[in-house]
């Protein structure tokens, strides 16, 4: 399909689900909404879904590795095509091994977003930058009417063009590289996928965020799924640095020890000076 | 899948066999007239350019340091103990005439004067044993972190790449190849010292055209470059970034404090320009493509610079060698 | 797509195909090569590209090679930055499995088949090197 008929085929789906679904979420009085100086819908701040989508998106029960949950699917279950179920359950049986997250992976747009880590939105006129605590990558969504880049790319993060319905923020994302799960139960989709996200802050301190997924070669047709996420409101919330890549190797890198390390000729074996107070009050 | 049609794709190809040979010169010539041998230092003073409406110096954009890698901390042209590879094939290319002493890249530490790390004797040795092992990893602590997609640090993430600089009330961000940093300006405080981290953390704020930054948390694994240098996870760095209002330039600077490591303080002096659409991508300072417009821009309008996603997937397999191959 | 280029060449780029490479002499790779790879130890190799890992700083293309005894060895070998690639309009899409691809470059210290190319080229001349992060100032 060329790329210009899918997504006039995608927001024919999502206008049609949407309106329902906007029914049922309680809308947030625009007044009350933080805005930039430009009048948009400020989405700045720290965001963090609930943990349940992170184990399992799909309505499932408990396991021992995994909590219950209602699932984030619209309609309950992905239409996955035969293949597509087949490598979920190939997925599933090995996902202790396999979960891409296990290697500190990027989690990719949709898991990055309900993972249950926070993620800082920063935004400006032109795009918004979200920070993943998971990883630490950096996601661009440009607002500047820019298109994306000519040809398929393989992107952990895909590549994000916005603009504004309104006070929702339509986001299409393409380039993705069919390397990241959607969650710890092995639900997946392809280097074909294109997803359609809406972000709408429904009052000050809680962000929807609903996403069509439009993949050929893992689903039999275009799915939503959707997600309150919440802000971080504790005094000096931050997202701090997670490089988990690195847990698996920085413990080769002591700094050496001043106190204890003996230099080959025999030098040095100061002790390492108490913090200063100076360090300690901030 | 491929979408290209078959015209644009045999103008491709045709442009691919022009690449074959164009791109050398682009990287010589580019790499030239961006890199600098000389240290221009930005001096402190007022903010005369413009601001952001925050009230923030307004530097956003792409970034580059004008001198060296991090080869070698203390001779930021030369190899130090790294082996940067084999002579590649190709036509034989123009060598440029050989630098004199004098016209030799300073050393990155400006303080003290005589550009060497004021390392205790046992610290000189430890680093030296690091550097010596780059190219015989026999250990796994001899292993380059950053070849592991480890972030650079605070202060060597500044001697690789290009990188990009975006501004927010209350925060400028830098957006390295590997790894980021969020610098603070609200005050809030940093975390216990329990959090290690690899580029720690920064609390900053403005005076005139400085951005003035105080990292603490910070793990010290990355270390200062190939040729070992290092501090200790309990080492004071303070951060000067210095703009030029003209708008072009500005000059870090970081001073490392440890009385565990050092005999006194050295500072690290990095001299940073301004990528932009003139400058030729080179892959290393810039590493920019132009945006794509539904329409053709105004005339006059110059093209918006891009980065392509800074993900880096190296040491995410097999951590024990990097040199092990992902597995298909 | 418009790219920055400086004024192309041509007429010499014909018989340079085979051959022409980038990198101002000496690379500074994201990892120090001598640290993984051995310039001592050149390799040529005549395969089959199976798989190409589009993954920055450095690419993988994976290759069948035919042993003289017919077995078949599938190698691994690190490329440049695919961003590079991207940034002068090329994409994944230019290189799909099943071509013949012909790799100079030097054996993994390990001894695994693995390497690190200097040259990957494909019979029709194209290349997979559209530049590497050199070190500006490390050579003269």
């Amino acid at each position: 399909m060329n790329t210009l008929g899918r997504p006039a085929l995608l927001a024919a789906v999502v206008l049609a689900v949407s309106g329902a679904t906007l029914a049922a979420q309680r809308t947030g009085d625009p007044a009350t909404l933080p805005r930039t100086a430009d009048g948009r819908p400020d989405l700045s701040g720290i965001w963090q879904a609930l943990s349940g989508p992170e184990f399992d998106i799909e309505a499932h029960g408990p396991r021992k590795d995994t909590p219950p949950g209602l699932g984030i699917v619209e309609g309950g279950a992905i239409p996955y095509t035969p293949q597509g179920l087949a490598r979920r359950q190939r997925n599933f049986a090995a996902r202790a091994t396999a979960d891409p997250r296990n290697k500190c992976f990027t989690l990719g747009v949709l898991r990055g977003t309900y993972s249950g880590e926070p993620f800082q939105i920063f935004q400006r006129p032109r795009d918004l930058t979200l920070l993943y605590q998971f990883g630490h990558p950096a996601r661009t969504i440009h607002t500047n009417g820019t298109r994306h880049p000519d040809g398929h790319i393989d992107f952990w993060l895909g590549d994000s063009r916005a603009g504004w319905e309104d006070d929702t923020l339509v986001v299409d994302v393409n380039d993705f590289n069919g390397e990241t799960w959607l969650d710890r139960a092995g639900n997946h989709a392809s280097d074909q996928l294109h997803v359609v996200e809406r972000w709408r802050l429904l009052d000050a301190n809680t962000l929807e965020y609903r996403a069509t997924l439009d993949d050929p070669a893992v689903y039999t047709r275009p799915w939503s799924l959707s997600v309150l996420l919440h802000r971080r409101r504790e005094p000096n919330a931050q997202v701090l640095e997670n490089y988990c890549y690195t847990l698996d190797y920085d413990r080769y890198y002591p700094v050496p020890p001043a106190s204890t390390s003996v230099a080959p000729d025999g030098s040095g074996a100061e002790k390492a000076p108490r913090r200063t107070a100076a360090r300690r009050s901030r | 899948m491929p979408t290209s049609s078959n015209a644009t794709r045999g103008a491709r190809l045709a442009l691919l066999g022009v690449l074959v040979l164009t791109p050398a010169l682009v990287l010589t010539q580019g790499s030239a007239q961006f890199r600098e041998r000389r240290v221009v230092v930005t001096p402190p003073g007022p903010w005369t350019g413009a601001r952001l409406p925050d009230g923030q110096p307004d530097v956003e954009g792409f970034w580059s340091n004008t001198i060296g890698n991090h080869n070698n901390l203390t001779d930021p042209q030369g190899r130090g103990a790294a082996d940067d590879g084999p002579p590649r094939e190709g036509p034989a290319r123009p060598r440029r005439a050989q630098a004199g002493p004098q016209e030799k890249a300073p050393s990155r530490i400006s303080d003290p004067a005589d550009g060497e790390v004021p390392f205790q004797p046992w610290a000189r040795a430890r680093a030296q044993e690091f550097a010596a092992h780059l190219n015989d990893p026999t250990r796994p602590e001899y292993v380059e972190p950053f070849a592991r997609c480890a972030p650079g640090g605070p202060t060597k993430s500044f001697m690789w790449h290009g990188y990009e600089i975006r501004q927010y009330p209350g925060y400028v961000v830098f957006l390295f190849d590997s790894g980021n940093r969020v610098i603070h300006l609200d005050g809030k405080p940093a975390p216990p010292e329990t959090i290690k981290e690899w580029n720690g953390e920064s609390r900053g704020r403005w005076d005139g055209n400085t951005l003035v930054v105080h990292v603490t948390n910070h793990n010290a694994k990355a270390r200062l470059g190939r040729s070992g240098e290092f501090v200790s996870a309990d080492a004071a760095v303070e951060e000067r970034f210095v703009f030029d209002p003209a708008g072009e330039r500005f000059t870090y600077h970081a001073t490392y404090t440890d009385p565990s490591v050092l005999t006194r303080p050295f500072t690290i002096t990095i001299p940073n320009k301004r990528v932009t659409v003139d400058t030729p991508v080179d892959d290393w300072n810039n590493q920019t493509f132009h945006a794509n417009f539904p329409t053709p821009r105004a005339a006059g309008e110059p093209p918006l610079l891009e980065a392509y996603e800074r993900i880096c997937v190296e040491g995410n397999e097999g951590h024990g060698n990097p040199a092990a191959a992902p597995q298909p | 797509m418009t790219r920055r280029l400086s004024r192309p060449i041509t007429g010499l780029a014909a018989g340079l195909f085979a051959i022409a490479t980038f990198g101002a002499g000496r690379v500074a790779a994201h990892h120090a090569f001598a640290a993984e790879f051995d310039v001592n130890k050149p390799v040529t190799l005549v395969g089959t590209l199976t798989k190409v890992a589009w993954v920055n700083p450095h690419g993988w293309i994976y290759v069948d090679v035919k042993g003289k005894d017919g077995t078949v060895t599938p190698w691994a070998i690190e490329f440049g930055s695919p961003n590079a690639l991207l940034r002068r309009g090329l994409r994944k899409a230019d290189f799909p499995p099943g071509m013949t691809v012909t790799v100079k470059g030097y054996l993994a210290k390990s001894g695994k088949p693995v390497a690190n190319a200097s040259t990957v080229t494909l019979p029709d001349g194209r290349s997979l090197f559209a530049g590497s992060s050199t070190t500006p100032g490390a050579q003269p």
